[in-house]
């Protein structure tokens, strides 16, 4: 029978169990997610995260004839973009992360600085001078690549032909400049935005409220129009300690400019309306009701699929500022889980030297995810939408000369914070003087 | 061993409730009593039965508790190593904006939210106690928004509140900017959250009023009380016990509300909706400051437990009415 001492004992047991359980990251002790499910038997298995279900059967594919020679077998893990970035810190720091899983540029480094990442030229030793080189620049940090490019985009223009040609607007000449009252973006936009009785920003009686056609697609969207009109402009992002610098002369200028185009030209929907929903000016493109679209070939499905055969649509160079058309490129690259098993650790070096080459990376440019990290087979992207009918080459020549990407530590973060304040200067409460000073701010407080 | 029938017990409990108290004691004095002749049992079956919850109550309840309290006195970013700070992690808490500014936000909410849906669950229970034709099918309407997800219904909700697309606009024929507007933005959240409460409250105020007897409100109107007079002097103070319940676990509620708010506005505009949960949040997994995620969970703790006593201390001095 059990006396009231043993009772008491079993349960302080229980609880001493159990908290070092939940205080122990890596108590496990198997490194690394795949532990409990490689090694078993004569397979051996390798996990492989990523956040976009559109890639995942191009994946599959890819990973068929890796296994065939490699002896190891991957299992995909999707995870959704709006639970990946906080699902993967948890899982590395309880010891669970998967052993090569995707990664992108404003999150890299805290990895890497945790010596979680293994350095990809101590693991791949073959096809990296295929690379496209702007993501390579992106991941390289202490004189190392910290991953393997698999995706990467650019900004173009998306534009609506019917629309432009009823204007007689060629789409591959729009220029902006702060500086001057007027520039032919500005005016490309008057021409293209209509209020419900069809007037034109310019003309007496232009209601705002009543818009049926927007002109441009201004927004606080930093990949496609905050980040090419700073750099278009000469602003800087970043400075070279990986701080916030956009508060300068020509920063404050071009978002003005930005927020003008929502706010007095009126040629963008309203900021109320895209602050919290970023797929809105997309969408209003694809419905036919905004005639210039700039963003990149993530939008190209979509829009495919959203347009059909109601109108013809097609993809020009970005607009162009006074620094030139400088596009931002934002490259997903395979990372390698530096803690995983010792056993794996030959595993993941073939799994990444294969996601690295030609054959691994044939199937995202033949299914149309999006322009592979292997420049050899860019071609097969080029075509599969060169099928559907669209050129979508503007992006390739985007990615030459691009500005920097967010990067460095907590370079989430740093948006994260800086990014309510651009939204209030955008719905046009804060001007750019005053509130971009403040957004650096809270964006270098939040990294720091 | 017991010797006698049951009908000879009975009688002799019922003898001895008379003689201690009356019958209106009788449940009380019913109860099981200890006369010698049942053998007094282990200590060690008590603590055997009460094993499994107070080992789930340890593990998922004292344990994280604990384990947040350690966690708040570190600088971690949950990738990196851990470095113990003490209380730097509170001293910049309290000396920064941001949680004042939550902690102000949520106590808007819940001033908002809470009253309003105690009043609006009490006026709609009134409504549908009342037997009639269709009112079952109306009580059941009433309370699907609470079985819905937050999530969900602030995600349908937020297209309702677009300034152009929305439903809501269109019905009005003007463009309010609901979620974006810094000063209608939590009014907005709040009218979604006391939408989804108002049903739920009634459940319980319907309950509750199903206790009150007809025979007290038929001495009111003898004494020619009326229908206001009824329900401020006498529905109100009768409902106390269900008002006092639901007003703790509506305000604990409105302080760890966070879902609904995420979907509708994730904080914004400018911080105007980041209720404590938010923030929460946006330090763990947006800036990876693990210990001051921990330090503000652990402010919000201890902040609901002072509101839960606060509220205990205030209901606790006012009469209750035993209606059996």
């Amino acid at each position: 029978m059990l006396s009231r001492r043993h009772l008491l004992t079993g349960l302080a047991a229980t609880g001493a169990v159990g908290t070092a359980a939940a205080c122990s990251p890596s108590s496990g002790g198997s490194g690394g997610s795949g532990g409990k499910d490689s090694g078993s038997g004569d397979e051996k298995t390798l996990t492989f995260r990523l956040w976009d279900e559109a890639a995942k059967a191009a994946y599959e594919k890819s990973f068929k004839d890796f296994e065939k020679d490699s002896g190891w077998k991957v299992t995909i893990d999707v995870v959704a973009w709006d639970d990946y970035w906080t699902k993967l810190p948890l899982d590395v720091a309880s010891g669970e992360a998967p052993d090569v899983y995707l990664m992108n540029s404003a999150n890299y480094v805290q990895f890497q600085q945790a010596g979680d990442l293994v350095a990809i030229d101590d693991a791949v030793s073959e096809g990296q001078g295929s690379w496209e080189k702007a993501v390579v620049d992106l991941y390289t940090r202490e004189g190392k690549l910290w991953g393997v490019p698999q995706l990467w985009d650019s900004i173009a223009l998306f534009y609506n032909k019917k629309l432009l040609e009823a204007e007689k607007i060629d789409p591959s000449d729009l220029s902006f400049d702060p500086s001057a009252k007027s520039d032919p973006l500005r005016e490309a936009g008057r021409a293209l935005t209509l209020d419900g009785e069809g007037r034109h920003p310019d003309d007496k009686g232009f209601d705002p409220d009543s818009r049926s056609q927007f002109g441009f697609n201004s927004s606080a969207d930093r990949q496609a129009i905050i980040g090419p009109f700073l750099a278009s402009n000469g602003a800087e992002w970043e400075d070279d300690k990986d701080k916030y610098a956009f508060a300068s002369k020509e920063g404050v200028e071009v978002f003005q400019y930005l927020a003008d185009l929502v706010n007095k030209d009126h040629i963008a929907p309203d900021a109320a309306d895209t602050n919290d929903n970023g797929d809105l000016t997309r969408d209003l493109f694809a419905q036919g009701k905004l005639a210039l679209f700039q963003s990149g070939p993530y939008s190209l499905s979509a829009i495919e699929e959203g347009v059909g055969d109601s109108f013809e649509w097609g993809i020009a160079p970005m607009v162009s500022g006074p620094a030139g058309a400088k596009s931002l490129v934002h490259g997903v690259v395979a990372v390698g889980n530096a803690k995983a098993e010792d056993e794996k650790k030959d595993g993941i070096s073939k799994l990444l030297t294969w996601l690295g080459s030609a054959d691994g990376q044939r199937p995202l440019g033949e299914m149309g995810v999006s322009f592979p990290g292997n420049a050899d087979v860019q071609d097969a992207f080029v075509d599969y939408w060169k099928d559907k009918g669209q050129d979508v080459t503007p992006f390739i020549d985007a990615a030459k000369d691009p500005a920097p990407a967010d990067t460095g530590t907590k370079a989430n973060a740093g948006l994260t914070a800086a990014t309510p304040i651009f939204q209030e200067i955008f719905i046009g409460r804060k001007s750019a003087k005053k509130g971009l000073p403040e957004a650096q701010k809270a964006g270098n407080d939040a990294m720091s | 061993m017991h010797s006698g029938t049951e009908g000879e017990e009975e009688e002799e409990r019922e003898r001895d409730a008379r003689v201690v108290g009356g019958p209106d004691l009788r449940l009380v004095l019913l109860a099981p009593r200890h006369t010698g002749r049942m053998r007094p049992r282990s200590p060690l079956v008590a603590y055997l039965l009460l094993a499994p919850s107070l080992i789930g109550v340890t593990a998922f309840l004292l344990l994280p508790v604990a384990i947040a309290f350690v966690v708040s006195l570190f600088r971690w970013d949950l990738i990196g190593t851990r470095q113990f700070v003490g209380l730097q992690n509170y001293a910049d808490l309290l000396t920064g904006g941001a949680l004042l500014n939550s902690l102000w936000v949520t106590a808007l909410f819940t001033v908002i939210a809470v009253p309003c849906s105690l009043a609006l669950g009490l006026l709609l229970a009134t409504q549908l106690v009342r037997a009639v034709p269709g009112s079952s099918i109306v009580r059941v309407i009433v309370v699907i928004p609470w079985v819905c997800a937050p999530l969900a219904l602030g995600v349908v909700w937020k297209w309702i509140f677009q300034p152009s697309t929305g439903a809501l606009n269109a019905l009005l024929g003007v463009r309010v900017e609901w979620l974006t507007s810094p000063l209608l933005a939590l009014p907005a959240v709040a009218f979604v959250a006391i939408w989804q409460q108002v049903g739920y409250v009634s459940l319980f105020f319907q309950a509750g009023l199903a206790r009150i007897p007809d025979s007290i409100y038929e001495a009111a109107r003898i004494d020619g009380a009326s229908s206001l007079q009824r329900l401020r002097h006498m529905t109100i103070p009768l409902l106390r016990p269900t008002t006092f319940f639901l007003a703790v676990t509506q305000v604990v509620a409105s302080f760890q509300v966070f879902d609904m708010v995420y979907a509708l506005t994730g904080g914004g505009p400018s911080h105007r909706t980041e209720v404590i949960a938010s923030l929460i949040y946006n330090q763990a997994f947006d800036s990876f400051s693990v210990g001051k995620a921990s330090a503000v969970a652990v402010i919000l703790f201890l902040l609901l437990v002072v509101v839960t006593v606060l509220q205990q201390r205030y209901f606790g001095r006012r009469i209750t009415y035993d209606m059996s």
